[in-house]
């Protein structure tokens, strides 16, 4: 009777501390998180699920920023109406809208944050996504659980037939530059056959900046409004595109990829191109085909390629739920998060995580994870000028312009270099000008 | 995201880890658990021990993962699906991207270290649960192939479960206290149907038709709106009154079939809806040109000629068409039309008319009209596939897992965003996830033992070719029909020749599923 009587107290025990652990923390007080992001579709497709399975308890609000097939462009007015309305507590964004966001100081440091989670960011996210997304100013104001990295890719089957040597890890420009050279002075090359195809290329000048970005060069500073051309950085990576003009790695006939992709047709030797040629290359390319690091910055090997990042995690400053906006964006970062989209087929880019390539069972993507950038969210990016108003389309054309007349002997590379400083300095105080007085026009307009 | 159903559903499926602590736990690791208990049970020696340890069974059973918890703090049994180790599935599904976009997506964000593989579909490329390839096919690949997880269509069940190839899911319902109950009552008489009261398989969606109107029209014209449950000759007597009415110049038709203005096309749509059929049960006769086709079809020529059914002919389209040409073609959404017939996936149509047509009329939607020798129960509904676990299966339980995640309200929500509020999930989803006109395919009631023959039949490979040819010259006799030319009996004699011709190229041996006759 007496043992009886124990084991309905042990029974009472175990109800009661069932009980305790069930009113623990999945029965806490209702959290709430109004999300503001894309379209619906968007959402549907790359968030809801994440959200809805990482917080099925609380009550999420999502809130489109776009309607269906069609993108709202915000300007600063429209921005502003939007977070008084919706009063959103996270903010998924592209970097223009994140620059808007960020140049109107709408945005909360997301430091402080990251310094008091538990696991710390660094040991969940890829350094070099830390760092673009830190860019110049070092601080932390959005995170993203995907970003888009180049790599270098390069047809084996052409560099074998005509001997040249497969790239090196830690190739810099000149390098890459005269192993395609080598392949257009191949005589045995195939005539549609290219050294370097470099997708978004049209002219020169595109190629200079990309080179300058690798190095980390500007030519204008939109702070102070000054070319910044002037220095033996630029005049060597001047030379050495003109040269590699000369030397017909490429002609001024570049088209880009008005043909389609030459390099996935098998008619380039190299091609610099984001992520997303890696599995198309696994599933259709005919021919043989490596990758490595896209070129390194000179002296900084472990620094090359470029990220993108198009959907930003952002905190506005008047989040009502800006704790919960970093739990949610804090799960985005998780381990968890990376292990599932291991195994899902479309994903807006690569995860995040730093531990993406074991996840995935994939060691060669580590090509996308280990190098440091050279740009960041907020320089030397895509979309980023340099100078004011127009002062960056009428500086391409310039630098185009001397180009082509050195190719046409009609200047030396060195003439053709020292001309270019004074005349753009011209060019900056014209753009200045037209911006001062846009500006002045603006304010007499909102204040008749 | 909160609600009480939403709530139940998490009492199905596992909690991530980090969300609550404790997540569902199967037999097994129970079983484990228990094991662990007795051991230590054994090493302590004393007398009361088994009975604590029945009574730790008996609990565990019921406090699950917070036993866990109290008992075991460092030794947490391993679930079913573990969070770090894979967990493969073999699925085999008519489209593998199309599995991962409905089930394979949300199923491995919940459960991170799942992965699926792929065993070869039946017919591949052919389409959903598709049935011509013959049960054989789908017999032959649960025996041979690893599959965890098949879809196969509604007719086949009784066989392959009978065969002993599927698993019975009641034990497991049982033990996770899942009931069907949430379930579209007429799915779930019809899966209990098929499997003779076990089910052996879940049907995530079925289809049916409605009959939608518009009520702007009815008030301006003054005709009495339609009802739930109308017979097609109620139906038929409503859309003639519209006969003459014009709007801005343009004809108002009484019925329309969204933007077809096929008379083969309508006569095949509104048969199936009577359980018309083209051939007996023993597949040796047609029956192209039976007493209910010719009244049907009558009916249709009268509309046409009368002008109260749409008779515009259909446009010859050349190359791809768009969607919204489409729409612009469909009397109904330009709200010149009183009543159209169509199947559940105008619900998608309706809701991006206003963006193409600017269809802006207040419309609604009762169930399909029925036969008037029949009772309530509606002939026009379809389960479109069944999902089941092979017995064969090596990790069924995981399986398990899955199918019981396919089956919750949230997942159901999933469904009506992704295909635009048109699919029609078993399990209900929460109140006001998707239009509430929606429920009038929840109210339609079935009498399972017809839907489940008709199932039968239409999975009959020689019934679907005949049903096809049949088809193919009702569509071709009418599509460039001038009003009032159509002579029924001479087309119904072709079309029971075309009948008879499709029965006696039946290979021999035939390939009816049933073969019995029915009287």
């Amino acid at each position: 009777m007496k043992k009886l009587a124990a084991l309905a107290a042990l029974a009472l025990l175990l109800t009661a501390v069932g009980g305790c652990v069930k009113g623990g923390p999945s029965h806490e007080a209702s959290k709430t998180l109004t999300v503001a992001c894309c379209s619906d579709y968007i959402y549907d497709l790359w968030y809801r699920d994440f959200i809805e399975t990482g917080f099925p308890d609380w009550d999420v609000k999502f809130v489109p920023m776009s309607q269906e097939n069609s993108y709202t462009s915000y300007d600063q007015a429209t921005m502003s109406a939007f977070l008084d309305h919706e009063k959103p507590d996270l903010m998924i964004v592209d970097s223009a809208q994140y620059r808007l966001l960020r140049s109107a100081d709408k945005l909360q440091n997301m430091d402080g944050w990251a310094a008091s989670s538990k696991t710390k960011l660094t040991e969940l996210v890829t350094p070099g996504v830390l760092e673009y997304l830190r860019g110049e100013s070092g601080s932390l104001y959005a995170l993203g659980p995907s970003f888009h990295a180049n790599a270098l890719y390069y047809n084996k089957d052409i560099l074998d037939q005509l001997g040249v040597p497969y790239p090196s890890e830690s190739i810099g420009w000149e390098q890459l530059l005269e192993l395609a050279g080598r392949v257009m002075q191949d005589p045995r090359r195939d005539k549609d056959t290219a050294g370097l195809f470099i997708p978004q290329l049209r002219s020169p000048f595109d190629l200079l900046r990309q080179v300058a970005g690798t190095e980390g060069l500007a030519y204008a500073n939109l702070q102070s409004g000054t070319v910044t051309f002037d220095s033996p950085g630029w005049e060597r990576l001047f030379k050495l595109v003109v040269s590699a003009y000369e030397r017909g790695v490429f002609t001024m006939e570049s088209a880009g990829m008005d043909n389609g992709n030459l390099f996935q047709q098998g008619h380039a030797a190299f091609t610099i191109d984001y992520d997303s040629l890696y599995p198309n290359l696994r599933e259709t390319a005919k021919f043989g085909w490596g990758m490595t690091a896209p070129p390194a910055r000179s002296g900084e090997p472990g620094r090359a390629g470029e990220i993108q990042m198009f959907n930003l995690f952002a905190i506005p400053a008047g989040a009502g739920h800006a704790e919960q906006a970093w739990e949610a964006i804090s799960y985005f970062m998780s381990e968890r998060v990376g292990r599932a989209r291991a195994g899902l087929l479309n994903a807006d880019g690569l995860p995040v995580q730093r531990d993406y390539p074991a996840l995935k069972q994939d060691s060669a993507l580590k090509i996308f994870y280990e190098p440091l950038p050279t740009n960041s969210l907020d320089k030397l990016g895509y979309g980023i000028n340099q100078g004011p108003g127009d002062f960056d389309a009428s500086f391409a054309e310039l630098v185009n312009g001397h180009i082509r007349s050195v190719l046409a002997d009609k200047e030396t590379s060195d003439a053709a270099f020292k001309a270019i400083q004074p005349e753009a300095e011209r060019l900056m105080q014209k753009a200045l000008a037209e911006q001062k007085a846009t500006t002045r026009s603006n304010a007499e307009t909102a204040g008749s | 995201m909160k609600s009480e159903r939403d709530r139940w559903q998490r009492t199905l499926s596992d909690l991530p880890l980090g969300s609550g602590g404790f997540g569902s736990h199967t037999m097994k690791s129970v079983k484990e658990r228990i094991k662990m208990l007795e051991r230590r049970a054994r090493r302590r020696r004393r007398a009361a021990a088994t009975a604590i340890v029945a009574l730790l069974i008996a609990g565990a059973v019921v406090f699950r993962g917070d036993l866990t918890n109290l008992l075991t703090p460092k030794e947490t049994a391993k679930p079913v699906i573990s969070e770090t180790e894979t967990t493969t599935l073999n699925i085999m599904f008519w489209d593998n991207s199309t599995f991962m976009t409905m089930y394979g997506q949300p199923f491995i964000i919940r459960h991170p270290a799942v992965r699926f593989e792929y065993s070869a579909y039946p017919g591949a490329g052919t389409g959903v649960a598709n049935s011509s390839v013959g049960i054989d096919r789908y017999r032959e690949q649960l025996q041979q192939s690893h599959a965890d997880l098949v879809q196969i269509p509604l007719a086949y069940v009784s066989e392959l479960a009978a065969d002993g190839l599927l698993k019975p899911l009641g034990a497991w319902m049982k033990r996770d206290k899942l009931t069907d109950e949430s379930w579209n009552t007429a799915v779930r008489e019809t899966l209990r149907e098929a499997g003779g009261g076990e089910l052996y398989g879940f049907a995530p969606e079925f289809a049916g038709y409605a009959l939608y109107y518009n009520r702007d029209l009815f008030r301006e014209n003054g005709v009495p709106e339609p009802t739930d449950g109308m017979t097609w000759e109620e139906a038929m007597n409503t859309a003639a009154r519209f006969q003459g009415i014009k709007k801005e110049g343009k004809p108002v038709y009484g019925l329309s079939f969204g933007y077809s203005t096929n008379m083969g096309f309508e006569a095949m749509t509104i048969g199936d809806s009577q359980n018309l059929r083209l051939a007996n049960a023993g597949l040796d006769q047609a029956t192209a040109n039976a007493k209910g086709w010719l009244d049907l079809w009558t009916k249709l020529a009268d509309g046409h000629r009368e002008g109260w059914i749409n008779n515009v002919p259909d446009p010859e389209w050349e190359g791809g068409i768009d969607v919204n040409d489409l729409l612009k073609q469909d009397p109904f959404l330009n709200g010149r039309a009183a009543m159209t017939y169509a199947g559940n996936s105008y619900m998608q149509n309706l809701k991006d008319a206003p963006a193409a047509t600017g269809f802006e009329a207040d419309w609604a939607v009762v169930t399909q009209p029925r036969d008037k020798e029949r009772d309530q129960a509606i002939g026009a509904f379809e389960i479109p596939y069944i999902l089941a676990i092979p017995a064969k299966s090596a990790s069924a339980d995981a399986a398990w897992e899955l199918l019981k995640y396919i089956m919750t309200p949230s997942q159901s929500e999933r469904y009506i965003r992704l295909t635009r509020n048109s699919s029609l999930p078993t399990v209900a989803a929460n109140d006001g996830a998707g239009d509430s006109r929606s429920a009038v395919f929840y109210r339609a009631s079935v009498d399972p033992v017809q839907i489940l023959d008709t199932a039968k039949r239409n999975s009959d490979p020689v019934y679907s070719s005949l049903a096809a040819a049949v088809r193919t010259e009702a569509y071709n006799r009418t599509k460039d029909l001038a009003d009032g030319t159509l002579d029924v009996p001479a087309l119904l004699k072709e079309l029971q020749t075309k009948a008879e011709q499709a029965l006696q190229a039946k290979p021999a041996g035939g390939g009816s599923a049933s073969g019995e006759e029915t009287p």
